[in-house]
């Protein structure tokens, strides 16, 4: 009967132990995934800047250009050409932007589930722990009442 | 000199949406087979009982 309880009681242990390492490395992967959306967005925020200077150095360059010989100030067809630059540059940050938020919203879900599948994991192999010793009393209980034989 | 015109080099794609199984639905068929495993012991326990009380009332 001794040993009985005491496979049972290990193999509680070892339940209990493996959804502790279950949930250990569901939470490795939560922060992985974490460290993998800072990252995504420090790579976005320097395309962003990238594509402003780019703007910038090509809107400097045309400025120079134009103003060669005539007055760009009152010039509408210049105004003009400059505000759709701007425009496409600015569709280009606002889409830098979006996909910058779509992707941080996505991997902050994805931690989330990680870090609650560990929660279940370690949850469920208590459930499985107590179970174990629960039938390990069972049995044991009936081994006695049959004098240790069965 | 050229303009320099600007030209639409960004567009958004798919983020990629990863599926994860959280395991609560397997946790609770575990817990639901526990649940099982403890109805029939019960009535193991409860049929033995009856057994030898009517042994013994006999």
């Amino acid at each position: 009967m001794i040993f009985q309880l005491l496979s049972g009681f290990m193999s509680a242990k070892a339940s209990r132990e493996a959804g502790r390492a279950r949930q250990d490395a569901a939470n490795m992967d939560a922060f992985n995934t974490e460290t993998e959306r800072e990252q995504g967005e420090v790579f976005a925020m320097q395309q962003a800047a990238a594509r402003r200077a780019e703007f910038d150095s090509a809107t400097e360059a045309n400025i120079a250009m134009f103003s060669v010989g005539r007055d760009i100030g009152s010039d509408r067809s210049v105004e003009a050409f400059l505000n759709k630059q701007k425009e496409i540059a600015a569709t280009d940050l606002g889409r830098l932007d979006n996909q910058r938020r779509a992707e941080a919203s996505a991997r902050t879900r994805e931690a989330m589930a990680l870090r609650r599948g560990g929660r279940v994991a370690r949850r469920a192999s208590l459930l499985k722990a107590t179970g174990t010793i629960f039938n390990t009393f069972s049995d044991a209980s009936k081994t006695a009442a049959n004098g240790g034989t069965r | 000199m050229a303009v320099i015109r600007q030209k639409t080099q960004v567009f958004n794609k798919p983020v990629g949406v990863r599926r994860i199984n959280t395991g609560e639905a397997e946790m609770w068929e575990q817990i639901s087979q526990q649940a099982d495993q403890l109805t029939a012991r019960a009535f193991e326990a409860a049929a033995n009982n009856a057994r030898t009380v009517g042994e013994e009332t006999a």
